[in-house]
């Protein structure tokens, strides 16, 4: 019963850069709805927790599971469908916002998931984002801009896991407040968060897990 | 109205030509003395021995004979490109060489059959020549596109995995790059394509004229086979590209490092 809770599961896991030990015998775990944020300095290898839970990098040993099915390269297509992902200076490719967003909506595996022209910019708004801003090129946005419409297209695909990488950091202090209350206002979501931002750890209903010495705190 | 023919002496004089870019390097210290001696040096004791070559082979006019000789020719240009490519040999070389053979073959014998609709296929001048510069395109076009597929997959990996994230599967994360690289190899060509005649007058439609035809002919040449090569470099592309991602990404999706030339 327990078990079936687990959305993010790693057992025993190890995994080594060179000299430098990232993992060494690491259990980590993330149950349904829980928002958890893993903090720690800049380059620790925070980023390798996420790379491993969406397949981009494999460990030495032990197991990653995620909702109990093992991300090997069966199941790993299927986990990163159910993923909503947004890094930092995320790149999300060239020409026109709308055109961008809608090419993500046009994947297979999202092509059941559309979305309105309300929830879009309802989603916009919520960001603080213009929505003149779609008919603009992509380059002309600003990083933070380009940071914000990401996560609008992560909350549009509507996915019940959403995992962040350092998404706030290059937002100014104002709407990093609107980006993190906004993100956490879904209950029901499961949320991973990696960050240094304090911000995040201040906040009712997170759990803190510390990278560096590899604990909740 | 046969060709004026270049005699020794004529040739002698085109070499004496070489005094001005020669000197240019030269006053300019631009390094390039001993590369343009080396590189006309090389062309034309290559040239003088395909020349004889060819005069033999296109005399005898053999069907194994001139297939053996495009084949060859074929060879060539696959080793070519697996040097110039920036992928190490054991991942690029089928690609390349299947690529190469049938885009090469099949427009080829497509054309010899249907647009110059030969009585006899093998014909050494137009099997040869013709295949010649279907391949000189193929190799340009494909050394263009693999290079810069790879390059960019690499240089903008975190998009790469970013389209992966949002679920994309392995052929959709693949597209962008698909298309940059398509367009990169193919959209020079097309532009000078389109101001051929004004512009240009192509080389091969050049020769055609000098030895004899009539200018409608050569046109009529010129038009076809520039077809023919825009689609014979877009058809190995395709073939190059696709059959080599099966070899340079993991089951994961992700681009492996080791495919790379050190």
């Amino acid at each position: 019963m327990e078990k079936d809770k687990f959305i993010i599961n790693f057992k025993n896991v190890f995994l080594k850069f060179k000299t430098k030990e990232i993992f060494n015998n690491c259990n980590f775990s993330v149950k349904k709805g829980e928002k958890v944020v893993v903090f720690g300095k800049s380059g620790t290898g925070k980023s390798t927790l996420l790379n491993l839970i969406l397949g981009f990098k494999q460990p030495d040993s032990g197991e990653i599971f995620f909702k109990n099915k093992k991300a090997n390269p069966e199941n790993i297509w299927w986990i990163r469908s159910q993923i909503a992902y947004v890094d930092q200076d995320v790149m999300m490719g060239e020409g026109l916002v709308k055109e961008i967003i809608n090419e993500y909506f046009s994947f297979t595996n999202n092509s059941q998931n559309k979305f309105s022209q309300q929830e879009l910019e309802k989603q916009m708004n919520d960001f603080d984002l213009d929505i003149s801003l779609l008919e603009k090129d992509i380059s002309k946005l600003s990083g933070g801009e380009r940071q914000r419409l990401a996560l609008v297209v992560a909350l549009l695909l509507k996915r019940k896991v959403v995992i962040l990488d350092e998404v706030t950091s290059a937002l100014d202090p104002a709407s990093k407040k609107v980006v993190i209350k906004k993100l956490l206002e879904n209950k029901k979501n499961t949320l991973l968060v990696i960050t240094h931002d304090k911000e995040w750890q201040n906040e009712p209903n997170v759990k803190v897990f510390n990278f560096k010495d590899k604990k909740w705190v | 109205m046969g060709v004026v023919e270049i005699k020794l002496v004529g040739l002698f004089l085109a070499f004496l030509l070489l005094i001005i870019p020669l000197s240019i390097s030269y006053w300019f210290k631009l390094g390039m003395v001993k590369t343009t001696i080396w590189s006309i040096g090389r062309m034309s004791i290559q040239l003088a021995l395909v020349g004889i070559f060819l005069e033999y082979i296109f005399n005898l006019n053999n069907m194994w004979l001139n297939l053996l000789w495009l084949i060859l020719m074929i060879i060539t240009a696959i080793f070519s490109a697996t040097s110039r490519s920036k992928l190490k040999l054991k991942v690029i070389f089928w690609p390349i060489a299947i690529a190469f053979t049938f885009s090469t073959l099949l427009i080829l014998f497509y054309f010899n059959a249907f647009v110059i609709q030969l009585n006899y296929l093998f014909e050494a001048r137009y099997l040869i020549a013709l295949g010649g510069m279907l391949l000189g395109n193929v190799l340009g076009v494909n050394i263009t596109a693999i290079n810069s597929f790879y390059q960019n997959i690499r240089s903008q990996n975190k998009f790469f995995l970013y389209r992966l994230a949002m679920g994309a599967n392995q052929q959709e994360a693949l597209e962008p790059f698909l298309r940059q690289s398509f367009q990169l190899a193919l959209l020079p060509a097309l532009a000078k394509t389109a101001t051929m005649g004004v512009v240009s007058l192509p080389g091969m439609m050049t020769g055609q004229i000098l030895g004899g035809s009539s200018p409608a002919t050569a046109i009529n040449y010129q038009i076809a086979i520039m077809i023919a090569i825009y689609t014979c470099g877009a058809l190995s592309v395709l073939l190059t590209l696709l059959l080599s991602t099966k070899k340079c990404f993991n089951k994961y999706g992700i681009l492996k490092e080791n495919i790379f030339k050190k």
